[in-house]
């Protein structure tokens, strides 16, 4: 029975960080970071991460490497900008075609063609900032006020409330969520159980591409115009939410929805929590980069400890 | 009375629960060419490499020119003179010959800080005009070389420990006829040098042919140790599959039984690379259909390329019996109710760091899925403590990572997770290999069960006896192609089938 | 002639043609010195970057700190530079800076187990952090980063091209006649096989680290003897700064069976600085379309040098 409570540690260490950091914030900030307003700006500003690191999570499961998002946001944001003053859904849609073709792209070199997905994601990443540059040239774009709407706090969260159940749905309870974390487990035995395997990849750069499609309309509705920083480093604050979230860098069975979720408001809650706080703003960033050290070294430690402690 | 040069005394090793290596004990002299023999899963490869210093024993004792002999490492065991060429070890494919011969021990041919490449180039050289080794291309990485060359590379690497004792592990499969040759010349010069070598080989006749005496292993024990001269291939395979059948092992019926109707339906199967050449067979309803052949005889590659899996291009037919279906791809097969399991477990088999559950339930992922892709966890749990159930797996819970279980009980998990679902028929590669005796027994009852209910099997196997106690014919392969076809009776006798292999 | 000798005078013959035909298409314009010497130029800088991430990444680091980290160097470089200590201090202060910020990420991956990808992000984010608040507390007090203005020999000719020649035998040597870097790539590719040849992984990985940081130093130098000054960039866009070098690199790897890495990488880097080069002399705007290019050059080598590739590839 002792296994099962080392498991369970496990399981809470992102919970337990979450809770460290608001009681750190509570009292460094006098409590201002925990006022109704700021909580939802806190809010309103992880839901474009949370859903990118939801597509995210389907390659970091099968073990893959995406860093497109940012570039692609920011060209998904741009072209959004101008389609939304001749019809908004049709923007909207446009952004998460862009997404899902970007994707899907990634997915087939990374699958069909055997390149590795971070040589890809990276030639991809440089093309689509390019592109980003070349659709904006000069011009910016002021969106029509309807779109705004997005930037609602009711209707952005009901948004995201709806994609973190679909996103759930599909990762924890399809073939599909179960096949992509199998494979980052150990694709050839996938392979041999006779799954399609490309198929699952391909499929789940085309979700990573996908829902940074549907971020990117939030960013843009969020920034209020089109502009090519959009999404810089955007990737990056991915990656650091899920890795101090808990979820593994080779992928695998111990990736969750939950994690990518709790992860993305240590990040956000961390970047505000800092400012509030009054440290500037290069120290902010200093103290995220130690956090995220510490976290993982310590998240690293104890999934040692459980899994010999399981006989593994 | 010739010197004695290695004498091993009641030698233990032990994986888990498997007994790899049970009170080993050997003497051999100088100038000794000793042969290994026995089946896969004997013993042969522990022993060499505990010899070698890749791998510490358990207990007992060594003795290397009468000093105590306990080699850490590999380096270790070179300073004492002792080397080995190991079977899957290979080379660097980015480093130059002379650079993966002398890896590790680089530093001798600095100058003035640089490594000479001249110098280790010629001292590279030297070892294979020593002991007149074929030339290979030494300054050009390993990744230009052939297979062969590439082995030449680690012999010299060998040699370059000027060994009194040298361990070849399977060194002559992958060499051509010539090449061939220059290790047997090789082997002559160490006889008379007062060298010895332990020499691993598939090859029978080459066992007995070059040795001067062979130490047979069974089940990780000594059978015996005997002179070559006047010893026969057959009186070599009777020692090392001279198993006792024990209670109800394999089958003891002597005739075929199985149904006409057929499920397995394989015409023309060839691969683009050679490794099987237009290969027929046809599977029927309740039967058992062994293959054997010797390891390059294309047995493995059969199965994965009948289940849809391959490296180079299928071309031919595979047909389901029933439905008439053309199976391409495993998914056809898993859908007429088809499976196979791979020869290499833990690479191709199982998900070594998941939960026993979630390897249960990659087989069955389809029928799991609902309505609206909906997959129930607890239905997953149900079917994955079933199969845990009904093949009495040996773990804490279905929640436990499969990591350090035992051979036996990963093979229940491999296997179990297959026959939980209502099968047709299931490819078998090497079922029983690298399991303990106990769950081999079990194995052979399952099969047995399910031949009765009428499930066809192909098993193909590394194991004459095992086909023989099981099949009810036999496939023997040859160079890719099907030499032979054997049904249970009279004729289903090792020398008939080893006749043909070889 | 062995096979690789074959697969190279095809390659450099290909590389060759296609240069011949620039020049032709471009009315003579490729191929001209002055031109020649531009590519060049430009291309020492991902060239020092990639040889540095050669040594960081072959034995298994992929460390993404490497933009925060030539960034940081070279500003500390211009620093000590102009207190009055001139190339010493350039040249040192790149060096020690960027050898530290290497230790600090490869310890994190080594010795406390972070994984490398990780342990990069984390150290990226440190050291731009690091350059930033440097740049806020000289602002505050009414200064700048350091500029350099009187040492930037190292980013013209000739000092540019000495730095490149000096980098690269270094490089070379190194990588492929010392046991350091024969061991490197023995771990890089099969640390079981090294470990049983009694290499020390570890102690490997370390000191090839070190000599990474020294290149990430000089790149830094080099950087910023061509620009004249750095600037602090913050949000992980460092990433950026480096992804030509990435791009070199990777077009090296996918000539390794053709090249070794260092040499691999002078061609990766000049091919590169070509692309760019030709494309604006055919007046390919720059920032759009020439970058779309080298991504899908990219894309192309990948495809070419993984057509055979059987094994699990992530």
């Amino acid at each position: 029975m002792t296994k099962k409570r080392v498991f369970n540690i496990e399981v809470l260490i992102p919970f337990i960080i979450l809770a460290v950091m608001v009681v750190i914030f509570a009292v460094s900030t006098q409590g201002k970071l925990f006022t109704a307003a700021s909580l939802r700006t806190l809010v309103k500003q992880t839901i474009s991460l949370m859903i990118a690191g939801l597509g995210m999570l389907f390659v970091a499961a099968i073990g893959g490497c995406d860093i497109t998002q940012g570039s692609l946001a920011g060209l998904c944001a741009a072209v959004t900008a101008f389609a939304a003053t001749y019809s908004i859904p049709l923007a909207i849609c446009l952004s998460i075609l862009i997404g899902l073709v970007s994707g899907t792209f990634l997915g087939v070199v990374n699958a069909k063609f055997r390149v590795p997905s971070f040589m890809v994601s990276l030639a991809m990443m440089i093309g689509l900032r390019a592109m980003v540059s070349q659709v904006l040239g000069n011009n910016s774009v002021i969106l029509p006020i309807p779109y705004l709407i997005l930037d609602d706090f009711k209707v952005s969260v009901t948004v995201l409330l709806i994609l973190i159940v679909v996103i759930t749905y599909i990762f924890h309870y399809t073939a599909f969520g179960a096949g992509c974390q199998a494979i980052g487990e150990n694709e050839k035995a996938v392979k041999f159980a006779g799954v399609h395997v490309d198929k699952f990849k391909i499929g789940a750069y085309a979700m990573s591409g996908l829902m940074t499609g549907i971020a990117a309309v939030f960013i843009l509705a969020r920034v209020g115009g089109s502009s090519n920083v959009i999404g810089l480093g955007f990737e990056m604050r991915i990656m650091m939410a899920l890795y101090i979230g808990g979820v593994p860098v080779a992928g695998g069975f111990a990736s969750k929805v939950y994690k990518v979720v709790v992860g993305a408001f240590i990040i956000q809650l961390l970047e505000s929590g800092l400012l509030l706080s009054n440290v500037a703003g290069a120290m902010t960033q200093m103290i995220r980069g130690f956090v995220l050290l510490f976290v993982v070294f310590i998240m690293v430690r104890i999934n040692k400890r459980a899994r010999a402690a399981a006989g593994a | 009375m010739a010197e004695e040069l290695l004498k091993i005394t009641n030698l233990n090793k032990s994986f888990g629960m498997t007994h790899a290596n049970n009170n080993i004990c050997l003497t051999l002299e100088k100038g000794e060419i000793r042969c290994l023999a026995g089946e896969n899963g004997s013993g042969k490869s522990t022993l060499t490499s505990i010899i070698s210093g890749m791998q510490p024993f358990d207990d007992g004792s060594m003795v290397l020119n009468g000093k105590e002999y306990k080699p850490a490492d590999p380096l270790e065991a070179n300073a004492r003179k002792v080397a080995m060429v190991v079977q899957e070890l290979g080379v660097i494919t980015a480093l130059t010959g002379s650079m993966n011969i002398y890896l590790g021990q680089t530093d001798q041919f600095r100058r003035n800080g640089m490594v000479s490449t001249r110098a280790m180039g010629k001292a590279a050289e030297a070892i294979f005009d020593k002991w007149h080794i074929p030339k290979v291309p030494l300054g050009i990485p390993c990744a230009h070389l052939t297979m062969e060359q590439r082995k030449m590379v680690e012999l010299a690497r060998a040699l370059d420990a000027d060994p009194d004792l040298l361990i070849l592990d399977e060194i002559t499969q992958s060499l051509s006829h010539d090449t061939r040759k220059v290790i047997y010349e090789l082997k002559d010069r160490f006889k008379q040098e007062g060298r010895s070598m332990i020499i691993i080989s598939h090859d029978l006749e080459e066992t007995v042919e070059i040795s001067d005496s062979i130490t047979i292993l069974r089940d990780g024990e000594v059978v015996e140790t005997v002179r070559s001269d006047g010893f026969t291939v057959d009186d070599l395979k009777q020692k090392m599959v001279g198993r006792k059948m024990e209670g109800d092992y394999y089958r003891t019926d002597t005739a075929p039984s199985y149904e006409e109707s057929v499920l397995l339906d394989v015409k023309d199967l060839s691969l683009a690379d050679g490794q099987l050449k237009n290969i027929s067979l046809q599977l029927h309803k309740g039967e058992i259909l062994g293959v054997c052949g010797l390891s390059d005889a294309g047995i493995h590659p059969l199965g994965s390329a009948i289940w849809g899996i391959s490296d180079s291009k299928r071309s031919g037919l595979v047909k389901d019996g029933v439905t008439g279906k053309e199976l391409k791809h495993p998914k056809d097969m898993i859908a007429c109710g088809g499976s196979y399991l791979s020869k290499n477990r833990d690479e191709e088999g199982l998900m070594m760091e998941a939960e026993i559950r979630n390897n249960m339930y990659l087989p069955s992922m389809q029928e799991l899925t609902g309505k609206m892709k909906f997959t129930s966890p607890a239905a997953v749990d149900r079917l994955a403590q079933k199969a845990y159930d009904d093949f009495d797996v040996k773990a804490t819970s279905i929640h436990q990572p499969i990591g350090r279980l035992s051979g036996g009980n990963k093979q229940k998990i491999n296997l179990g997770r297959w026959l939980v679902k209502d099968l047709n028929y299931i490819i078998l590669d090497c079922p029983t290999r690298g399991v303990d005796v106990g769950v081999k027994a079990y194995i052979y009852s399952v099969l047995r069960k399910k031949k009765e209910e009428g499930v066809g099997i192909l098993l193909i196997t590394d194991e004459l006896t095992e086909a023989i106690g099981m099949a009810d014919r036999i496939l023997v392969l040859k160079n890719g192609e099907l030499a032979a076809e054997i049904e249970r009776g009279e004729a289903f006798t090792e020398s008939n089938i080893i006749e043909v292999m070889v | 002639m062995t096979k690789q000798q074959k697969s190279q005078v095809i390659f450099l013959a290909v590389f060759a043609a296609v240069l011949v035909i620039c020049h032709l298409a471009s009315k003579g314009i490729v191929l001209s010195g002055s031109n020649i010497v531009n590519v060049m130029l430009h291309a020492v800088f991902p060239m020092f970057a990639a040889w540095g991430m050669m040594f960081i990444f072959t034995g298994g680091l992929m460390d993404l700190s490497v933009g925060a980290n030539l960034l940081l160097a070279g500003n500390v470089g211009a620093l000590l530079a102009n207190m009055g200590l001139g190339y010493a201090g350039l040249i040192i202060g790149a060096v020690v800076t960027a050898v530290l910020a290497t230790q600090f990420t490869a310890h994190c991956a080594i010795t406390f187990d972070i994984p490398a990808w990780v342990a990069g992000l984390g150290g990226a984010l440190i050291l731009e952090a690091i350059l930033a608040q440097w740049a806020n507390v000289m602002a505050a007090s009414s200064n700048t980063l350091p500029a350099l203005k009187n040492y930037r020999g190292l980013g013209k000719t000739p000092g540019a091209f000495i730095l490149m020649a000096v980098g690269f035998v270094v490089a070379f040597l190194i990588f492929n006649k010392t046991s350091l870097g024969i061991n490197l790539q023995a771990v890089g590719a099969n640390p079981t096989v090294s470990k049983t040849m009694g290499i020390n992984v570890r102690k490997t990985i370390i000191l090839s680290t070190i000599i990474g940081g020294v290149f990430i130093g000089i790149s830094g130098v080099n950087d910023i003897s061509l620009a004249g000054k750095l600037s602090a960039i913050t949000g992980l866009n460092s990433l950026g700064t480096i992804s030509k070098a990435l791009s070199a690199t990777l077009l090296a790897n996918s000539l390794i069976n053709i090249f070794t890495k260092p040499v691999g990488i002078v061609i990766s880097s000049v091919i590169v600085a070509l692309l760019f080069n030709v494309l604006t002399i055919f007046g390919v705007p720059s920032g759009t379309w020439q970058n779309v290019c080298l991504g899908l050059l990219i894309i192309l080598c990948g495809v070419l040098s993984h057509l055979n590739e059987k094994g699990v590839v992530k």
